[in-house]
């Protein structure tokens, strides 16, 4: 493995670290199976590479992105909360309509090339600037889950019958929960479409793997369940993950090829689900 | 101060015949006031719960905490006014959050929840004096998660939630169900010490009869839906347990 490939490897790993933490804000804080991600990963990317092709802000497209994923995300909760469409399904109904609106989005074309637009990326060090993103990121999750409010939205996922007598609204803080989840999902497509300087309307197809590949793998190194150390094995993982797809696709002795990238993933997958869960603190 | 006017409740089983739950039920609970509700299964105990609570909504009749009617209110309004300890340990709290956070969660009880941080050396001091009320050693633990307590012990810091925020009516579901005797009289005499000290109009849902007569100031007996006695001061103090049992089951309304 060359310095470039382990430089790309860190520098996907953080992107896909948001998108990993998203995935944690439904999976783990609101216990919420969201398959939605599928689809408003790569509406992120859409809403972000349609801006820019024309002519907005690469950043101001980023905040877009993130809007519309935070929208993606009540709309998954209304399916569940409101009309009472089990969250599995909300999830993949959702993902199943994005496929369509991402479409429309870019205008019937199922790609769209940014490699000469300007991105977040074209004046900027890729690994800075996402180094400085995910640290961003990170505080703003950790902070928000140590609040009143983020005690609140945890205790949804933790018991939703002590949540009901504390007086939370457990509708509400569901959907909120997914909009959030969503919007950093998004965030991380926007934010990938500009690295890679394409986006493709089948990107999405295995975002919820990744990402939870990445949790676990993160939740083995940090087993502690701190909101904080959360987010930071969502990142730590998705690094890790990056690193060792990155190793098995370029070891000879290994023998894998690109094809073989799912099959990896899901094992991986397994392994971080068959090594026991603990919880140091 | 809890407040239930001819409160009705109907539900429609199958063959759309109408079966009376609760039926013209008046019960006033006053503040510092312990009353042990008691009845056999099918009585309405639990339906009456659920109407306080505002999990069900009745049929007819009012319900009015502290004198304002929130008988159209949600259960999340309600929450703020009235906080609910569960026959189950586990669920009355969060067995993976810490018994910091179990307590920071419940302090801001039906409040708005801000985006302040909740560690905080007041809010941790709080808790200690509260924990140490239990003397469990609890006010020790607090950086512990509350799967690590026994369920004597989750069952005290249901208690102890319970009475953090301002709510001025407790309802207890049959908190010592699940508990062995020595713990279940500790928690008993634990909740009759809170009640009194917080002055909370409490209303206890209770199988073992021994503590219904031991315990609280009034016993209700529930029949078909309604109250069918009421036992105070001697007349309580002289039932056995044997004797409160048998007009439980065999009272004719």
């Amino acid at each position: 493995m060359s310095l470039a490939e382990v430089v790309l490897s860190l520098e996907m790993g953080m992107i896909y670290g948001i998108v990993a933490m998203g995935i944690y804000f439904t999976f783990r804080v609101i216990d919420f199976p969201d398959l939605t991600c599928d689809g408003s990963f790569v509406l992120g990317a859409c809403v972000s590479g349609v801006m820019i092709k024309a002519g907005y802000n690469p950043l101001l497209s980023l905040l877009i992105a993130l809007l519309s994923g935070a929208i993606s995300g009540v709309f998954t909760g209304i399916l569940n909360t409101k009309l009472k469409i089990t969250n599995l399904l909300s999830g993949i109904l959702m993902a199943f309509m994005l496929y369509s609106i991402n479409l429309k989005i870019m205008g019937g074309s199922p790609n769209i090339t940014l490699m000469e637009d300007v991105t977040i990326f074209t004046n900027l060090d890729p690994l800075l600037t996402l180094g400085l993103i995910c640290l961003l990121v990170w505080c703003l999750c950790g902070y928000t889950l140590s609040t009143d409010f983020g005690l609140a939205l945890r205790s949804i996922g933790q018991n939703k019958r002590v949540a009901l007598n504390g007086g939370v609204n457990v509708e509400r803080m569901t959907i909120l929960g997914l909009a959030l989840g969503n919007s950093l999902i998004a965030f991380g497509g926007g934010l990938l479409s500009q690295h890679q300087g394409f986006v493709d309307v089948g990107s999405g197809v295995g975002t919820i793997i990744i990402g939870l590949a990445s949790l676990m793998i993160g939740e083995k190194v940090f087993p502690f369940r701190s909101p904080w150390w959360g987010g930071l094995a969502c990142i730590v993982g998705s690094v890790i993950y990056r690193l060792f797809i990155s190793f098995a696709l370029h070891s000879d002795t290994l023998g894998f090829e690109t094809q073989d990238l799912n099959l990896i993933t899901g094992l991986l997958v397994i392994g971080a689900m068959v090594l026991p869960r603990r919880h140091l603190c | 101060m809890l407040e239930l006017k001819n409160i009705c409740v109907t539900f429609r089983s199958e063959g759309n015949l109408e079966r009376i739950i609760l039926n013209d039920l008046n019960l006033t609970i006053n503040p510092g006031e312990f009353v042990m509700l008691i009845g056999e299964n099918g009585a309405g105990k639990s339906t009456l719960f659920n109407v306080v609570s505002g999990f069900l909504k009745p049929n007819q009749g009012q319900i009015f905490f502290n004198h304002k009617e929130v008988t159209h209110t949600s259960q999340s309004f309600r929450s703020k006014s009235l906080a609910k300890v569960m026959q189950d340990p586990k669920l009355g709290t969060m067995e993976n959050m810490t018994l910091y956070e179990n307590m920071a969660f419940a302090l801001k009880r039906g409040e708005k929840r801000s985006l302040r941080n909740i560690s905080d050396n007041s809010r941790r001091e709080l808790f200690r004096e509260k924990l140490t009320l239990l003397r469990m050693g609890l006010e020790d633990r607090l950086d512990d998660v509350t799967g690590s307590l026994s369920g004597g012990q989750r069952q005290a810091l249901s208690l102890v939630m319970a009475i953090l925020s301002d709510s001025q009516i407790l309802l207890l579901d049959e908190i010592t169900g699940a508990l062995d005797p020595k713990m279940a009289e500790t928690v008993m005499n634990l909740s009759d010490q809170i009640i009194r000290q917080e002055k909370k109009a409490a209303l206890m849902i209770t199988h073992n009869m021994a503590h219904a007569i031991a315990y609280g100031d009034r016993i209700v007996v529930l029949k078909d839906g309604r109250i069918a006695k009421e036992f105070v001061d001697l007349e309580k103090k002289s039932l056995t347990p044997k004797d409160l049992h048998d007009i439980a089951s065999s009272i004719l309304i």
